[in-house]
């Protein structure tokens, strides 16, 4: 309880800079309940993990590499004016609105990365702060630009311990690696773990 | 010259709801849009390949055929990004060699897959130094063909500067290079783009 009243004090500030983590609550967990299914959305924020695990979403599809972290605020409405990189939309939707980047951990991936190694918006991936070790579970839910990795949500980007200013600048040169799995976009959200922690 | 440019086939769809062909020069193929991308054999109506599953939600796709019909170049456009996705025919005599292990026998060509290779970092590289920032979104068009291989792309660059450039380039299909299968299916190394310029 204490941490997940300790999530909603940090969602609070709309994420503008990261929730001082020292005791990894955010580990392989995103951020509360939810789904990116459109039709079948529990109440509460964010995609937490899958259900199963790591175990469950199978070998990775896509792997960034180690790659400069990049903040994407689509999707949340308080960060117009701010971000001048900013837009309304998301390409994936939570019961039909834009995935909010404050609320839920996502990525962003180019078109042709997702065609090549066969990755549909909604499917799992997995974000690691390469400094600290840091990981979120996070789905897939924007495509971008040609070429552009790291690209991760506000809620990735705290969740993973890195922090960045009002304009969704990283503070420093954060590096990540993204993971992503083909074909898992299905799997449930599990925050049955999160309660628990 | 001028007839390989004004037979080349495209379209324009602004919305995949429902279903769209877009045939060949020669009628026997066609490329169909809906909620997904595929090619087509016009006469069993079979589907060939699947070239994006999830076509759902871009704002443009746009279908080129060569002149010969053995070839198309398909730019899918996001309110981001795009993409250029490629097939090809094989040739009648690979065909022949090939067809023992093709998916689809009674075919009469054997279609591979593929996606342009990432080409553009020199130009995005460029456009960054010139007008600062980094690229946050890029668009692609075609612009015609101009041998049975090559076609003539034309992108805009958008930089977190607030400022845009515009680009060109050639993309040419590489068809006697046995490119790397990716985990979709796609043979990667095959569609290269080369001569890129700012405008």
């Amino acid at each position: 309880m204490e941490r997940s009243l300790k999530i909603a004090f940090c969602l609070g500030f709309l994420a503008l800079s990261s929730c001082d983590d020292d005791d990894s609550y955010a580990t392989l967990l995103g951020g509360g309940p939810g789904s990116s299914d459109p039709n079948n959305i529990v109440a509460g924020d964010g995609f937490c993990g899958p259900q199963g695990g790591n175990q469950a979403l199978g070998p990775a599809s896509f792997d960034s590499g180690v790659t400069t972290a990049k903040i994407d605020t689509d999707g949340n409405p308080l960060m117009q004016g701010h971000d001048p990189d900013w837009q309304a939309g998301t390409k994936g939707t939570v019961n039909g609105q834009p995935v909010n980047s404050a609320k839920y951990a996502y990525v962003v991936m180019s078109k042709r990365q997702m065609v090549l190694d066969g990755v549909s918006i909604g499917d799992w991936a997995t974000v690691t702060n390469t400094a600290t070790g840091q990981t979120t579970f996070a789905r897939v839910e924007d495509e971008g630009p040609e070429g552009g990795t790291g690209e991760i949500s506000q809620l990735a980007a705290t969740n993973v311990g890195i922090q960045y200013a009002s304009n969704a600048f990283t503070i420093g040169n954060p590096q990540v690696e993204v993971v992503a799995y083909g074909g898992t976009a299905s799997i449930q959200g599990d925050c049955s773990r999160l309660a628990s922690n | 010259m001028k007839t390989q440019t004004t037979v080349a086939a495209a379209l324009l769809i602004a919305a995949l709801s429902y279903a769209r062909d877009v045939r060949s020069p020669d009628g026997r193929y066609a490329i169909r849009a809906e909620t997904s991308i595929s090619l087509v054999d016009t006469r069993s109506g079979e589907m060939l390949l699947v070239l994006d599953k999830d076509a759902s939600g871009e704002s443009r796709v746009e279908v080129a055929w060569a002149p010969d019909s053995r070839k198309v170049a398909i730019v899918e456009d996001d309110a981001r990004g795009s993409v250029v996705l490629g097939a090809w025919a094989d040739s009648p005599q690979a065909a022949l060699l090939d067809k023992a292990f093709a998916s689809h026998p009674n075919s009469p060509d054997l279609w591979h897959k593929t996606v342009q290779d990432y080409n553009e970092k020199g130009v995005f590289g460029e456009a960054q130094r010139r007008f600062g920032g980094r690229v946050v979104k890029e668009s692609r068009v075609f612009a015609g063909w101009i041998t049975n291989d090559t076609l003539r792309v034309k992108g805009e660059i958008h930089l977190s500067s607030g400022k845009s450039c515009a680009y060109q380039y050639v993309v040419q299909f590489h068809t006697n290079v046995i490119g790397h299968l990716s985990k979709a299916g796609f043979e990667e190394g095959v569609l290269i783009g080369r001569d890129h310029r700012i405008l």
